[in-house]
């Protein structure tokens, strides 16, 4: 491949020239949809952008439009998930590596332009994706994903159902921010139309997520919940095979005794 | 008119809607079929609800999802304590959910007509829930620096997005309901 998009800068009309075809037809295939949107997106549009002919564009992708498409959500998402890996290499404890999972991932939400193009002109694109056997999909694949940087000490299923519960709050946040719930009560009987409603209470536009307040998620919420896994699977097992030291997730007195307890009864 | 007789109407004109989209689904019903059903002029549903066919289908969709949680409240009116009361409630809601016929079809084979209106239902829900745990907490002691509101605003999200999405949990399973409401639900709230 060729020289990649820039990392950081999540504009795409900022994104550097590429020399390779893929690689251009993606960055103009986000331009486009970026600000058309994906219904208005065309074949000669993103040619045009990528300065290649159709006869090139349809050589480099023969499915037309719809693999072009493809290929773009497949690079988006692909760079997302790289992006969050990169953040949780960079942190030993487990406790942060949550925190920059979470962080990171509603960073990224909140400032794509295609996402937030298709949010805010055509819901009905991204929401079956997030909703109901959708979002169990997106549980499915980042679960796969989180697991092995939060297997300190965890069995295989508790680790995927661990990255499940904050891909579950992420969610949460971005699809209803600390906020929404105050502002949106229920409905009078008598007023409250659709157009309306969708305006007024629910943004649709991802937020970013403080650190601070991902951090009181994960230490009020998800590491007692992890001590209660890793008890519920050492008690009656003849030893517990802790976590590594520099693993090790961050226990008050009172937890290490209550976990030794439960390991030598 | 009354004010009772103005909110007995209009449930009588969502109720009529209601049928007409279990018969038909959501894109198939018009805004006559609705009156025909209701035994109702057009004029009287612009009357109530004067967005016309959207508005009225959106507040459909709003008053099931209303009267769907205060099944659910029904359910686990009786609940001892807590985690009973939140076992109860997956076990329920999952159940009810799969076996709600309309939704089912509807999510089958026409969602992008539901979805919309149910993202901007969602932060209503979690109110709605919210408020309801937060009168659940009430003889429940928290440990320091988790106020009865934020307990109850991570319940709520929490409960709404097993019910929409299990995910990797069978919450047909009574006993990975236990573990999930033990460890992701009320772990925080008991440590």
């Amino acid at each position: 491949m060729g020289v990649g998009v820039a990392v950081v800068d999540r504009d795409p009309s900022h994104a550097p020239a590429s020399t390779d075809g893929r690689a251009r037809v993606r960055d103009a295939t986000l331009r486009c949809v970026s600000r058309f949107g994906l219904t208005k997106t065309t074949v000669d549009d993103v040619a045009r952008l990528a300065g290649l002919s159709r006869a090139t564009l349809y050589r480099l992708f023969p499915g037309g439009r719809e693999e072009i498409v493809g290929a773009m959500v497949t690079g988006e998402v692909a760079a997302f998930f790289r992006r969050v890996g990169e953040e949780m290499d960079g942190q030993d404890e487990l406790e942060d590596r949550l925190v920059v999972a979470m962080t990171s991932a509603a960073g990224q939400l909140a400032s794509h332009p295609v996402l937030g193009f298709l949010l805010a002109h055509e819901p009905e694109v991204v929401l079956p994706l997030v909703l109901f056997s959708g979002f169990d999909r997106v549980l499915d694949a980042t679960s796969a994903f989180l697991a092995p940087y939060l297997a300190d000490g965890l069995e295989a299923e508790d680790a995927r159902r661990v990255g499940e519960w904050v891909t579950r709050l992420l969610f949460s946040h971005v699809a209803c921010p600390p906020g929404a719930a105050e502002a949106a009560a229920w409905p009078s009987p008598v007023s409250d139309s659709f157009r309306g409603a969708v305006g007024t209470s629910f943004a649709l536009r991802p937020e970013p997520l403080e650190e601070q307040r991902a951090r009181w998620l994960v230490r009020r919420f998800v590491l007692p919940g992890i001590r209660v896994l890793r008890e519920a699977r050492s008690v009656g097992s003849s030893g517990l095979s802790g976590p590594a030291p520099s693993d090790e997730v961050r226990m008050t007195t009172t937890d290490g005794a209550k976990l030794a307890a439960a390991v030598t009864t | 008119m009354t004010a009772s007789s103005t909110t007995d109407t209009r449930t009588r004109l969502l109720l009529a809607t209601y049928s007409c989209i279990a018969e038909r689904g959501l894109g198939a019903t018009s805004l006559e079929d609705a009156a025909r059903a209701a035994g109702v002029s057009r004029a009287t549903l612009y009357r109530y609800f004067p967005g016309g066919r959207e508005e009225l289908l959106g507040a459909v969709i709003t008053w099931e999802t209303l009267r769907f949680f205060q099944r659910l409240a029904e359910a686990v009116a009786d609940a001892p304590d807590l985690e009973t009361l939140l076992c109860d409630g997956m076990l329920f809601a999952h159940r009810a959910i799969a076996e709600h016929q309309v939704l089912q079809r509807i999510l089958g084979t026409e969602p992008e007509l539901l979805t919309p209106q149910l993202t901007v239902d969602a932060p209503r829900v979690i109110y709605l829930l919210r408020s309801f745990f937060l009168g659940r907490f009430a003889g429940y002691e928290l440990p320091a620096g988790l106020s009865h509101e934020e307990a109850a605003d991570y319940v709520a999200r929490m409960v709404l997005s097993f019910i929409a999405s299990p995910g990797r949990w069978d919450l047909s399973d009574p006993g990975q309901v236990r573990e999930l409401v033990r460890s992701e639900i009320l772990a925080g709230l008991m440590s």
